[in-house]
């Protein structure tokens, strides 16, 4: 009885947990963590044109009709007259072309069971899109981009003290590319169009 | 079977190119093995419609192969689906098999982003999307030159037809290959199951590789002006017009076409060992080594190069100091190299390349060092934690008391473990790739750093994955 209230605010108690309480901390995937300096070579052009060309690749895949979403409706007659709250929502977020516009769906090519009452063959002579779309987008931005470089260029030239303004601009741009990264890989993600807008793309249906 | 590792990357793969619906389908056929369409409509609990959609497309982009095989007893027979792991892992490689194009036949390239982006089209296809991607402006080639720049792809094997669809394969059956394809070596190895449907699948080579014949569009006009006097000879002429122009349109318009893995991974084993070996090189021989490639003939096996010592030569003589160098140097060198005369051919140098594959997954070891004890006791530590090696301890009653010693050695799953482990660090990076593309589109100020990290983590994973093919592919 005596020894009740000693248990309590020990550290070496062995069953308890009192004085070390765990912590429930969230789970981050990727925490923030120091890292060390880059040593390894720098992208050699063909490495650089690798990147480019997995971005592209990359790009076309997700806005390709060969992504399939997870809740389409997968009957190919579905009730287009009636047109769903869902179906618009839908339309707005991704505008994909039919799977049959590119494949060749006859028994010579798939197995049979998986070709069984589809339509063969494309529907008719629709213009398909390719990877028009992601072609056009990085072309876009490098022309933005020769642009600006172009106006930097004449503006320079029209100033009198045309090597003071470069040796400003390159200062500036050293001191905004203060981080490592920034040292090593120059060129544009181009092929990155997260941040871009969209274009208005057709609707492809069946 | 794949390891853990490799399936998760796999399905990663997927999941980002074609959605997670796909990717779902792909890794219930990774981890159960060839399954019919039932069978995966019930483990997964999706509709039949969704599982054949998944299917198509996984087909279409050759990562599922489809085979006919009996069910139970009887003549019954199913449709069993098998995912293809090493095509689907060369999904990252794409990049890589178009810079191989674009130092040997640039003018091809377009063609071949084609076929890769879509899996598999027609002749059509392309000529189509060709045409479509045109800028306004421009000029556009002639179906004539497509057609053209298609069959050098073709001859070179970069580009192959598809294979069968649904072929007929017993398992149980231990059947001998029925295709007429040549094979360098005979496989002493019992081939997998995978491989076996492979190549009940694939085409003869004369098949496989069989160009888009060239059709004279007026051959006809030239008949008539001819007048033949004899009929039988003009009825002759025609219905052998008729023959290769079915031939022409059946290859235009109904084959289905697809880039030939298999070439492009050799092409890159061999830029591989090339580069491997220079650091290496004596003085002088750079030359030979570098001319010896780029001499060399189309190959019938993937695990060597053969080229004609008059190729090798004409290079040679092109490069510097290469005039100066006599045959019997030049045969010389190549010896040194391991280059041997081939018994099929004396004109013609033979090079082994799975001996320098093998060396470079082993590297030099050197027999003994001296380290510092406590570095011994720490890696020993770490390889123990990480599984690589097992120990066992042995106790000694000799002398005057009793001593144990442990000793140490490389658990022979040691090769599963670090490739697996492989496989998890390219997890691992595509991971963190999207982790990085999702914060893009959140949109946040940092875009150019972001940015560039990303590009940063994708030369890693494209750097990365050159020790995947070292060690799984080459």
């Amino acid at each position: 009885m005596a020894s009740r209230g000693r248990g309590r605010g020990r550290g070496k108690w062995p069953g308890g947990g009192y004085d070390h309480p765990a912590r429930h901390t969230p789970h981050e995937d990727f925490p923030e963590i120091a890292l060390p300096e880059m040593t390894c070579a720098r992208a050699t052009v063909e490495e650089k044109a690798m990147i480019v060309a997995t971005l592209k690749f990359e790009d076309f895949w997700r806005n390709s009709c060969y992504h399939l979403e997870e809740d389409a409706p997968k009957k190919k007659n579905d009730d287009k007259e009636i047109e769903r709250y869902s179906d618009r929502k839908r339309k707005t977020q991704s505008k994909r072309e039919a799977l049959s516009s590119y494949l060749k769906l006859t028994p010579a090519n798939f197995p049979a069971e998986l070709v069984q009452g589809s339509k063969r063959g494309q529907a008719s002579n629709k213009k398909l899109r390719w990877d028009r779309g992601s072609d056009d987008q990085p072309f876009e931005v490098f022309e933005k981009l020769e642009e600006k470089h172009k106006e930097g260029d004449k503006k320079t030239e029209k100033d009198g003290d045309d090597e003071d303004e470069h040796e400003e601009e390159e200062v500036e741009e050293a001191e905004s590319s203060d981080d490592d990264y920034n040292q090593n890989i120059e060129f544009d993600d181009d092929d990155d169009d997260w941040n871009q807008e969209e274009e208005a793309h057709e609707d492809y249906y069946d | 079977m794949v390891s853990q590792h490799g399936i998760l990357l796999a399905v990663s793969i997927i999941s980002d190119h074609f959605g997670p619906l796909v990717s779902k389908v792909c890794g219930c056929l990774l981890r159960h093995g060839a399954l019919p369409l039932q069978e995966i409509v019930r483990r997964l609990e999706l509709s039949p419609g969704q599982v054949k959609n998944s299917l198509l497309v996984l087909i279409q982009h050759n990562c599922v192969q489809a085979f006919n095989s009996p069910r139970g007893s009887g003549d019954k027979t199913a449709t069993h689906y098998l995912a293809n792991f090493d095509n689907i892992l060369h999904r990252q490689r794409f990049s890589k098999f178009l810079s191989v194009i674009r130092a040997d036949i640039p003018e091809s390239e377009a063609l071949l982003e084609g076929l890769l982006q879509n899996g598999r089209l027609t002749f059509d296809q392309l000529v189509e999307r060709t045409i479509s991607k045109v800028p306004e402006g421009s000029i556009t080639p002639s179906r004539e030159e497509i057609r053209m720049n298609f069959n050098k792809l073709v001859f070179a094997h970069y580009v192959e037809r598809c294979p069968k669809p649904e072929p007929f394969f017993d398992p149980l059956v231990d059947e001998q290959s029925t295709s007429t394809r040549k094979r360098a070596k005979t496989v002493e190895i019992a081939l997998s199951i995978d491989k076996k449907v492979v190549n009940t699948a694939s085409l003869s080579d004369a098949e496989r590789f069989s160009e888009i014949p060239y059709i004279m569009e007026d051959a006809s006009n030239a008949n008539d002006s001819t007048h033949s006097s004899i009929a039988g000879t003009k009825r002759k002429h025609n219905a052998l017009e008729v023959d290769a122009e079915l031939n022409s349109t059946i290859a235009e318009n109904e084959v289905l076409w697809r880039a030939n893995f298999e070439k492009f991974i050799f092409c890159l084993k061999k830029k591989f060992c090339a580069d491997r070996k220079k650091p290496k090189l004596k003085v002088g021989t750079h030359p030979i080594w570098e001319a010896f490639f780029e001499a060399s003939l189309i190959e019938r096996d993937n695990n060597s190069v053969t080229s004609p010592i008059n190729g090798i030569l004409e290079r040679v003589g092109q490069k510097e100091g290469g005039t100066l160098m006599t045959l019997d140097h030049i045969t010389r060198v190549l010896e040194e190299l391991n280059c041997n005369p081939s018994s099929e051919d004396p004109d013609s140098f033979i090079l082994d390349l799975s001996r320098i594959v093998e060396a470079s997954q082993n590297e030099e070891i050197i027999d003994t060092t001296i380290l510092d004890k406590q570095i011994v006791y720490g890696t020993l530590y770490k390889l123990l934690k990480d599984d690589y090696i097992e120990t066992e301890r042995i106790l000694s009653g000799t002398g005057t008391g009793n001593l144990q010693f442990f000793v140490w050695r490389v658990k022979n799953t040691f090769r599963e473990q670090f490739i697996d482990n492989l496989y998890h660090a390219a997890l691992n990076l595509r991971q963190m790739v999207n982790y990085i593309a999702d914060l893009l589109l959140e949109g946040s100020k940092d875009d150019t750093k972001l940015r560039n990290r990303k590009n940063i983590l994708i030369l890693a994973l494209t750097r990365h994955d050159d020790s995947l093919m070292l060690f799984n592919g080459f």
